[in-house]
């Protein structure tokens, strides 16, 4: 994610780490091309993951 | 982007195989100029052309929206009339370096003379790639290189980085249209567009997970999350209406502004159509008048005749007055009885008249001095017949010459009437229109539509803001219902998860805008103040750059001045733009992307030149100048020599016509090969 702007990750940083994952996440998958659809699909894996995560 | 090198093959006027190595140093004090200069129609823009048609395929350029395609050539016509019909083979090959990966992209023509006419046809377009690891990639599918090209270089925003320095002005006056294409593009190079789709991406996600909740809850929540649904989905309708009426307000600006330009094209003549108006009526008036004066000469001609024959009326007039005053006409004594006399031979005394006598001759002499009497009568009448004409001779001679005068001033008058008439026709010309009246009427129902449009607007966003209002009252009471119910089930911290990351997104999105849009204001700001000259630096305070990403500029009083910038200060407010866009793109780095200027200077003032030669390799990786033998002196030269970062130097040279010849010249050669500059440089 080296062509992220530091901005926005900065901003991130004020809302909790869960949040910060899976916005981060949605940024690298969009990034990578995939169009929204399939973008959103995915996401929906990394909100169990990242839930799954915290629980543990 | 840096670029390598271009090889082109009968490319314009680029016959055979010519190639150009650009200066493609990487680091602070590195050789990043390279300047390609040649008189007028030498290929300056070729070069440019090649570059934007080998990258993107592209026979056009900006400057060609008045060119029919038919009439872009590619392929070197010196070439083909020596080929005799036979195909030509061109290409374009440009070597560039992104990302520590190499590409070679090459695009092929051919082009031939088939019964006088030049046929070309575009042909393979190939892209090798070799990545930094050494891997070799190469495609021919024309679809993946556009991809490939369009994510190093958007072709939105190549404008902006190659860029025709007679026609940067337009990025600073671009339309509507033109305006969010560009903020299409530099959203792209900013990766907005990524955070964009990122946003999209949660909202679908989180509007699945509501839908789900809802099927799974019950009671009030259940209801809740429905209402939330909906609204949600109301709120995503009303934006989309909102775009949707953004994008009818932006036609019907733009469709007003294209009535109004032939509105004023109109009104610019009005006043000579009135004037050709004028002129019309008072040719009318004039013809008129002259054929009534042609009807009064016809009148007169009866009496005017006599004029013809004045000299002959006098002349008779006087033999008969003459005899008149001699007393010959009418004879003091008839000639009748005169004859009566001699043939009675008794004088009217009475006393006898002797032929041979004295008095008998003296009578026989008067009788020859007496004319008949009939002629004497005629030649009395003729004598008084004379004298009444002479008498109204005068008064007809007058009036005939009056009316021929006026009649010849009248003629004058049509003549000037008619070469006004003409002369005015040139002028409006073809600006003429008849359906005026139908363009102001269509103006008015444009500016009626922008009302509806406003008031359409205006209701929506009102009614957004109601939806919104009440889309954060239920979702308060949604997350007390969540407390109060414990429901924390794990699809619905999903959800919820999903919505506090969509709206983290939105609101990062807003900040993040403002702020880099703030970000390149101030940047700009401040290379645009050392670029200008001291009067264009005490007088432009600030750019601003505006929600789509179009620029303003501020006075010392902060009012809105870009409307009164001169052409060379637009020209700089453009390339300020883009080295602030690549500072705060990169954080600081400059950008990997060339300044590709052909004829830069064309508008600019001499200190504006020293400024740009100066300052602009700094701003940028690479600095490509295709300049004319007129901007490009021993003085810009010394400046880049001084600066040290001049690394290529080209001439373009003719070599009959139609052809021209690169020649790589040495940099420390610029001053015996460059002219003098005209101006001082202080």
């Amino acid at each position: 994610m080296s062509d992220i702007n530091d901005l926005i990750r900065g901003k991130l940083e004020q809302y909790s780490p869960e949040i910060q994952k899976l916005a981060l996440e949605a940024i690298k998958l969009s990034e990578s091309g995939l169009p929204e659809v399939s973008v959103s699909e995915q996401l929906a894996n990394v909100v169990r993951q990242i839930l799954r995560n915290k629980d543990s | 982007m840096i670029l390598k090198a271009l090889t082109m093959n009968n490319f314009r006027q680029f016959r055979g195989i010519q190639k150009i190595e650009f200066a493609s140093e990487i680091g602070n004090e590195a050789k990043n100029v390279t300047v390609i200069f040649g008189e007028n129609g030498r290929g300056k823009t070729s070069i440019f052309r090649a570059i934007m048609f080998c990258l993107y395929g592209e026979k056009r350029l900006s400057q060609d929206e008045d060119v029919e395609q038919k009439e872009l050539h590619l392929v070197n016509l010196a070439e083909m009339q020596k080929s005799e019909g036979e195909p030509v083979e061109a290409y374009v090959e440009l070597s560039f370096d992104h990302n520590e990966n190499n590409f070679i992209i090459r695009r092929n023509l051919l082009g031939m003379i088939d019964g006088g006419k030049r046929i070309e046809q575009v042909d393979q377009v190939s892209l090798a790639q070799i990545t930094k690891d050494g891997n070799a990639k190469n495609t021919r599918d024309p679809d993946r290189i556009a991809s490939v090209v369009n994510d190093i270089l958007n072709k939105n925003v190549r404008e902006y980085f190659l860029f025709d320095g007679e026609k940067i002005q337009r990025l600073t006056l671009a339309n509507i249209e033109q305006r969010r294409e560009i903020a299409k593009g530099i959203r792209n190079l900013l990766n907005i567009d990524a955070l964009e789709v990122a946003i999209k991406a949660t909202h679908r996600l989180k509007k699945k997970l509501n839908e789900e909740l809802s099927k799974k809850s019950t009671g009030e929540f259940s209801r809740i999350i429905k209402q939330l649904n909906d609204l949600d989905e109301k709120r995503t309708n009303l934006k989309s209406q909102l775009q949707s009426l953004e994008d009818e307000l932006s036609h019907a600006l733009i469709e007003k502004k294209n009535v109004d330009k032939e509105l004023d094209k109109f009104n610019e003549i009005r006043h000579l159509l009135n004037g050709r108006a004028e002129a019309e009526t008072l040719l009318q008036q004039l013809e008129e008048q002259a054929g009534n004066l042609l009807l009064e000469m016809r009148s007169k001609t009866g009496k005017a005749a006599v004029l013809l024959v004045s000299d002959t009326i006098d002349e008779v007039f006087g033999a008969i007055d003459q005899k008149k005053s001699r007393g010959e006409i009418p004879s003091e004594m008839r000639q009748g009885l005169i004859e009566k006399m001699l043939s009675d031979k008794k004088c009217i005394c009475k006393r006898d008249l002797e032929p041979g006598t004295d008095p008998f001759k003296e009578i026989i002499l008067w009788k020859n001095k007496t004319c008949k009497e009939e002629l004497e009568n005629s030649a009395l009448d003729m004598w008084r017949y004379l004298s009444s004409i002479r008498s109204y001779r005068e008064d007809v001679a007058i009036t005939v010459e009056t009316l021929l005068q006026k009649y010849a001033a009248c003629k004058n008058e049509i003549e000037a009437c008619r070469l006004r008439i003409e002369t005015l026709n040139n002028e409006i010309g073809s600006a003429e229109r008849k359906d005026a009246v139908d363009l102001e009427k269509h103006r008015e129902k444009i500016e009626k539509k922008l009302i509806d449009i406003e008031a359409k607007r205006r209701n929506l966003k009102d009614e957004l803001d109601n939806s919104e209002s009440e889309y954060e009252t239920l979702s308060t009471r949604r997350k007390t219902l969540e407390q109060e119910e414990y429901v924390k089930n794990e699809l619905s911290e999903r959800a919820s998860l999903a919505e506090e990351t969509y709206n983290a997104l939105c609101a990062v999105y807003d900040d993040f805008t403002n702020e880099i849009k703030y970000a390149i204001a101030k940047e700009a700001s401040n290379y645009y103040s050392q670029l200008l000259d001291k009067d264009g630096r005490e007088t432009l305070k600030q750019i601003l750059v505006n929600d789509d990403y179009s620029l303003q500029i501020l006075d010392k009083w902060g009012k809105p001045f870009l409307a009164n910038i001169s052409a060379g200060q637009r020209q700089l407010m453009s390339i300020s733009f883009i080295a602030a866009l690549a500072k705060v793109a990169l954080s600081d780095a400059i950008l990997e992307v060339p300044l590709f200027m052909d004829t830069p200077f064309g508008r600019l003032s001499l200190e504006h030149r020293k400024n740009l030669v100066e300052k602009v390799p700094s701003y940028c990786a690479q600095w490509i100048l295709l300049a004319t033998d007129t901007e490009f002196r021993k003085q810009e030269a010394s400046l880049l020599l001084n600066g040290g970062r001049w690394g290529k130097f080209y001439q373009l040279q003719s070599e009959g016509a139609g052809i021209t010849r690169i020649l790589e010249r040495n940099i420390e050669d610029s001053l015996s090969i460059l002219s003098e500059a005209t101006e001082v440089m202080q």
